[in-house]
C-alpha cells in the first residue's frame, strides 16, 4: 500500500503505521465515547434513561436539563464573573509569569539561582490553606473579587516552560536590537515576544483552563454568593436539585434529572474552552515541545 | 391672657414631661428597639431571600437585617475549617454538617460562644433541649455552645425509616391480598421475591429487579442489619460490650443477601450502584421491593412519582413491608437525632445571638411553620370549615419561573434554625395524603411499635476517650460494608467473613474490654 508523501512522492505505508492508526483511533474512542454519552444523556429524561439505559440517539430528546440549569438561578451572571475571572486572572498571570521568566532567562541576572531554587521550592512545598487564607485576609482582599484574581495569579511551572523558551532564543537578536538602540523593555515587547507566540499560547491555554475550572478559592474568599463564578454556581444547583428531589413534597419540588443535570453542567462548562481551543491550536503542540527542551 | 399662656405652657410641659417619661418604657417594652446588621454562614439561601414573607416577616418583627455567606456544600468542611482555624467565622453559623469531634476541637479553641444557661426566654428551644438526649451530648462543662438541629420531627417515635416499600399492584396482579402495610417473615419475603421474577407482573422481562436498595452497595450492610442489628457497632451483651460483627447473625445476613443476589432477586451489580440509583429503578417502575430511608416525605413523593410515571398507578398502590425477624420482633434503630446545628463565633454580639435565638423560638410556632408550608395565611391560603387547608395557587405558580416560587424556598430560612418536616403533620396539610401519612407511616411505626427489638444510639461509642476505639472505627468498622459485598458475591461467604472477623477479633474483644470498663463498671 501506498500514500501520498509531503513532498509528493507516494510512500510505502508499513506495519507500523497501521499499527499507529489503529492506536491512536482506539485512544481517541477512549476519549470521545465518554463525551459522547454525556451529551447524549444530557438530553434524556430520566425516565428514558432508567428504562433503556445508554442509548446512541435519545428517543424522546429533551432540553429540559439544560433548562434546569438556566431558569431561575444565577447561571448567567456566574458565566460572566468566570468570563471577568478568566480574562483578567489569565491577564495577569501572563504578565507575572512573562515578565519573570524573561529575567531569570538571563544569566548574568544577579541572584538568579536564588530566585530560581526559591520559585522551584514552591513547587514542592505549599503552605497551606490557612497561611493562604490568612495572607488574603491581611492584604484586606476577602469578600474581594481581586482575590480570586491575584489568588492564583502565579504558578512556577508554567513559569519555567516560558524561562525554558526564552533561553533558547539567540541572543544575537537582543544585541542586534541593542545595538540599533532599543531599550530593554521595548526588545521585550517588541523582539522577544512576537517570537514566542507557541510558548505564550500554550502557557495561556494553560492560564485559561485553569481559572475557568476554579472553584475553591472562589469559595472560600467570596462572600456573597453574586460573585460565586460559574463552577461554583453550578455545584450549588446540581445540589439544590438532589436536596429538591429528597426533601421537598411533591406538590413544590421541581422536577429535575440530578444525573442529567450533571452531563448538561459538564457540556455547558466545557463548552467555552472548546471554542478558545481552535483558536490557538496551530501554537499548542508547538509550544508544548518547545518548553519542555532546553537547547 | 397671661393665665391663658400659662395654662398652655404647663399644658406642653406635662405633655413633654409623659413623652418623656413613655421613652424609657417604650424601650423596655421592645426589645428589638436596636436595629442589628449581621452575617450568616451558610449553605441555604437565594438572591431573593430577602424579599420571602417569613424572612421579611423576622426581619421586620425582632429588626434586623443579615448578609448571607453562601458556601458550596461539598466544601462546606474544607470552607469552614479555614474559617474556624484563623477565627474568621462570621457572628451566626447555620452549621449544616455538625461532626461532635471537630465541634469539642473547636469548642477547647474557643472558636464558639456558649449559648445562655437560662434559655427559658426561649420556650419553644427550651422544649426542645428538655425533650431530646442529643443536647447533653454537646454540653460541654455544661455549656452548649451550638443548638443541634433536631432530625426527628416524626411525632410516632424515634425509629429510623429505613423499611421496604413495595409495589402492591403488582401484588394484586400476583394474586396476593397484601394490606397497606403488610408484614412478612423472612421465609415469606424471600418466596415473594421469588414469585416476583418468576411471575413478572410488569412485563419487564430482564429489566425487572425483584428488591432494589436505595443506594446499592451502600446499604448491603444496612440490610443486614435486619439479622444483626449490631454488625457495624459494638454491642452490650450481658452487661459487656462486644464488638457486634462477631455475632453469627451477621453470617446469616450474609447469606440471606447470597441468596438473594444470586437468585437474581437483587439488581444486577447494585453493589457498584451510585446513590439513588435503586430508587430511580423503582421510580421508573422497574423493581417491585424498595428498601431505603423512606420518611413521610420520601414516601410521598415516591408514590406521587410513581403515578406521573406509571399509567394507571394509584398511592393505594404504594405499601410497606414490615420484615417479622424469627423470635417475631421487628429488628429497629434508633434515627440518628441532629445532623446540624446553629452557632455564634466567639466574637459574635450578645445582642446577636439574643436575637438570633428569639427568631428560631418564633418560627417554631404553628403560625410560623404553617407560613413555610403554604404562604402568607389570607393570601395564599386558609382554611375551611372543616379544618382542611385550601390553597390558593396551583403547582405552576411554584414551580421555579411561578410567581409564589417563595412559597417551595422558604424553607431553606427554617433550616437556618432547627429542621425540616415540621410541616409534614399539620393538620390537613394538602401536600400529604391521609393514606401516606396515617395508612403507610403512621401504622408502619405503630406494627414496629407492636414488638420492636430496638437498637437506641450509643452516645458512650463517641464519647470514649478510648483513642483505639476511632482508629479501629475508622479502619475496621467503616470495612464492614465493603467485606459485606465481598463476602456476598464471593463463593465462599463464609471464609471471606470469618477471615475479617477472625483477623480483628483480637483488637475487637481488647477494645470492647476497655468500653466495659469505661463505661459498664
Amino acid at each position: 500500500m501506498n500514500r501520498e508523501g509531503t513532498t509528493g512522492k507516494l510512500r510505502k505505508v508499513e506495519g507500523f503505521d497501521v499499527f499507529n492508526v489503529i492506536f491512536l483511533l482506539f485512544l481517541a474512542l477512549i476519549v470521545i465515547i465518554p463525551f459522547y454519552y454525556t451529551i447524549v444523556r444530557s438530553f434524556l429524561t430520566q425516565q428514558e434513561f432508567i428504562m433503556n439505559g445508554t442509548t446512541l440517539l435519545p428517543r424522546q430528546p429533551t432540553l429540559g436539563n439544560y433548562r434546569d440549569i438556566f431558569v431561575g438561578t444565577g447561571m448567567m451572571r456566574a458565566f460572566f464573573n468566570s468570563v471577568l475571572y478568566t480574562v483578567l486572572g489569565t491577564a495577569f498571570s501572563m504578565f507575572l509569569a512573562t515578565t519573570l521568566a524573561y529575567g531569570l532567562s538571563k544569566k548574568n541576572y544577579p541572584g538568579r539561582a536564588l530566585f530560581q531554587n526559591m520559585i522551584i521550592f514552591t513547587m514542592y512545598f505549599g503552605g497551606g490553606v490557612v497561611p493562604f487564607f490568612l495572607l488574603i485576609k491581611d492584604l484586606g482582599l476577602y469578600g474581594n473579587r481581586f482575590a480570586v484574581v491575584i489568588a492564583l495569579a502565579f504558578n512556577a511551572f508554567n513559569m519555567i516552560i516560558l524561562r525554558n523558551f526564552f533561553e533558547a532564543l539567540p541572543p544575537d537578536l537582543e544585541e542586534a536590537a541593542m545595538l540599533d538602540g532599543a531599550s530593554a523593555v521595548r526588545i521585550f515587547w517588541q523582539i522577544v515576544l512576537p517570537l514566542m507566540k507557541p510558548a505564550l499560547a500554550t502557557v495561556t491555554l494553560y492560564f485559561v483552563v485553569d481559572r475557568w475550572n476554579e472553584w475553591f478559592w472562589s469559595n472560600l474568599v467570596l462572600i456573597d454568593s453574586k460573585m460565586w463564578p460559574m463552577q461554583l454556581e453550578l455545584r450549588q444547583i446540581l445540589w439544590t436539585s438532589s436536596q429538591m428531589a429528597a426533601d421537598v413534597p411533591a406538590e413544590i419540588g421541581r422536577r429535575t434529572y440530578a444525573e442529567g443535570m450533571k452531563a448538561a453542567a459538564v457540556i455547558v462548562t466545557m463548552l467555552p474552552i472548546m471554542c478558545v481551543y481552535p483558536f490557538l491550536q496551530k501554537y499548542f503542540a508547538k509550544g508544548v515541545m518547545i518548553g519542555a527542551i532546553k537547547s | 391672657m397671661s393665665k391663658r399662656f400659662l395654662s398652655l405652657a404647663l399644658t406642653l410641659v406635662m405633655v413633654l414631661s409623659l413623652a418623656l417619661a413613655a421613652v424609657p418604657a417604650l424601650a423596655e417594652e421592645n426589645p428589638y428597639a436596636e436595629h442589628l446588621s449581621f452575617t450568616v454562614f451558610t449553605i441555604d439561601g437565594a438572591d431573593d431571600m430577602f424579599d420571602w414573607p417569613l424572612v421579611k416577616q423576622a426581619m421586620e418583627k425582632f429588626n434586623f437585617d443579615f448578609n448571607i455567606h453562601l458556601v458550596a456544600w461539598d466544601s462546606w468542611d474544607e470552607s469552614t475549617r479555614t474559617l474556624a482555624y484563623t477565627q474568621s467565622l462570621p457572628e451566626v453559623i447555620a452549621w449544616y454538617n455538625l461532626n461532635k469531634d471537630e465541634y469539642l476541637e473547636w469548642v477547647e479553641e474557643d472558636v464558639f460562644k456558649a449559648l445562655p444557661d437560662d434559655m427559658s426566654a426561649y420556650p419553644n428551644l427550651q422544649r426542645l433541649i428538655d425533650t431530646y438526649t442529643c443536647f447533653n451530648e454537646f454540653r460541654v462543662d455544661g455549656k452548649l455552645y451550638a443548638f443541634p438541629k433536631i432530625k426527628n420531627s416524626n411525632p410516632v417515635n424515634l425509629y429510623t425509616t429505613y423499611m421496604f416499600a413495595y409495589r402492591r399492584d403488582w401484588a394484586r396482579e400476583m394474586g396476593y391480598d397484601f394490606a397497606p402495610v403488610q408484614t412478612l417473615t423472612y421465609d415469606e419475603f424471600l418466596a415473594y421475591l421469588r414469585d416476583v421474577k418468576a411471575k413478572d407482573p410488569g412485563h419487564m422481562g430482564d429489566k425487572l429487579v425483584p428488591l432494589d436498595l436505595d443506594n446499592g452497595g451502600n446499604h448491603w450492610a444496612l440490610l443486614a442489619q435486619q439479622w444483626n442489628q449490631r454488625i457495624g457497632s459494638f454491642d452490650i451483651v450481658d452487661g459487656q460490650y462486644v464488638w457486634g460483627a462477631q455475632n453469627e447473625s451477621s453470617l446469616e445476613a450474609i447469606k440471606q443477601i447470597k441468596t438473594m443476589y444470586d437468585e437474581g432477586l437483587l439488581a444486577m451489580d447494585s453493589y457498584n450502584d451510585s446513590n439513588n440509583a435503586g430508587r430511580e429503578r423503582f421510580l421508573a417502575g422497574r423493581s417491585a421491593v424498595l428498601y431505603g430511608n423512606l420518611g413521610a416525605t420520601i414516601l410521598q413523593n415516591t408514590a406521587r412519582t410513581l403515578a406521573t410515571n406509571i399509567e394507571g398507578f394509584q398511592e393505594e398502590d404504594l405499601g410497606i413491608i414490615c420484615l417479622e425477624t424469627p423470635d417475631g420482633t421487628y429488628h429497629v434503630s434508633q434515627i440518628d437525632e441532629w445532623w446540624g446545628a446553629f452557632a455564634f463565633a466567639n466574637n459574635c454580639r450578645d445582642e446577636v445571638m439574643e436575637r438570633w435565638l428569639a427568631v428560631g423560638n418564633w418560627l417554631l410556632d404553628e403560625e410560623q411553620v404553617e407560613t413555610y408550608a403554604y404562604g402568607v395565611r389570607g393570601e395564599d391560603w386558609d382554611k375551611d370549615e372543616n379544618g382542611n387547608v385550601v390553597l390558593h395557587y396551583t403547582d405552576e405558580d411554584i414551580s421555579a419561573t411561578g410567581s409564589k416560587y417563595y412559597i417551595a424556598q422558604e424553607r431553606a430560612f427554617q433550616k437556618y434554625f432547627i429542621l425540616e418536616g415540621l410541616e409534614v403533620y399539620l393538620p390537613g396539610n394538602p401536600a400529604y395524603s391521609s393514606y401516606i401519612i396515617n395508612d403507610l407511616f403512621t401504622t408502619n411505626m405503630k406494627t414496629w411499635e407492636s414488638n420492636a427489638s430496638f437498637a437506641a444510639t450509643d452516645y458512650n461509642l463517641s464519647n470514649t476517650k478510648n483513642q483505639d476505639f476511632y482508629s479501629f472505627r475508622s479502619a475496621v468498622i467503616n470495612d464492614v460494608k465493603n467485606i459485606v459485598i465481598q463476602a456476598v458475591i464471593s463463593d465462599d461467604p463464609a471464609a471471606v467473613w470469618n477471615s475479617f472477623v477472625e483477623e480483628h477479633a483480637e483488637e475487637g474483644a481488647k477494645i470492647a474490654a476497655a468500653l466495659t470498663e469505661e463505661f459498664l463498671k
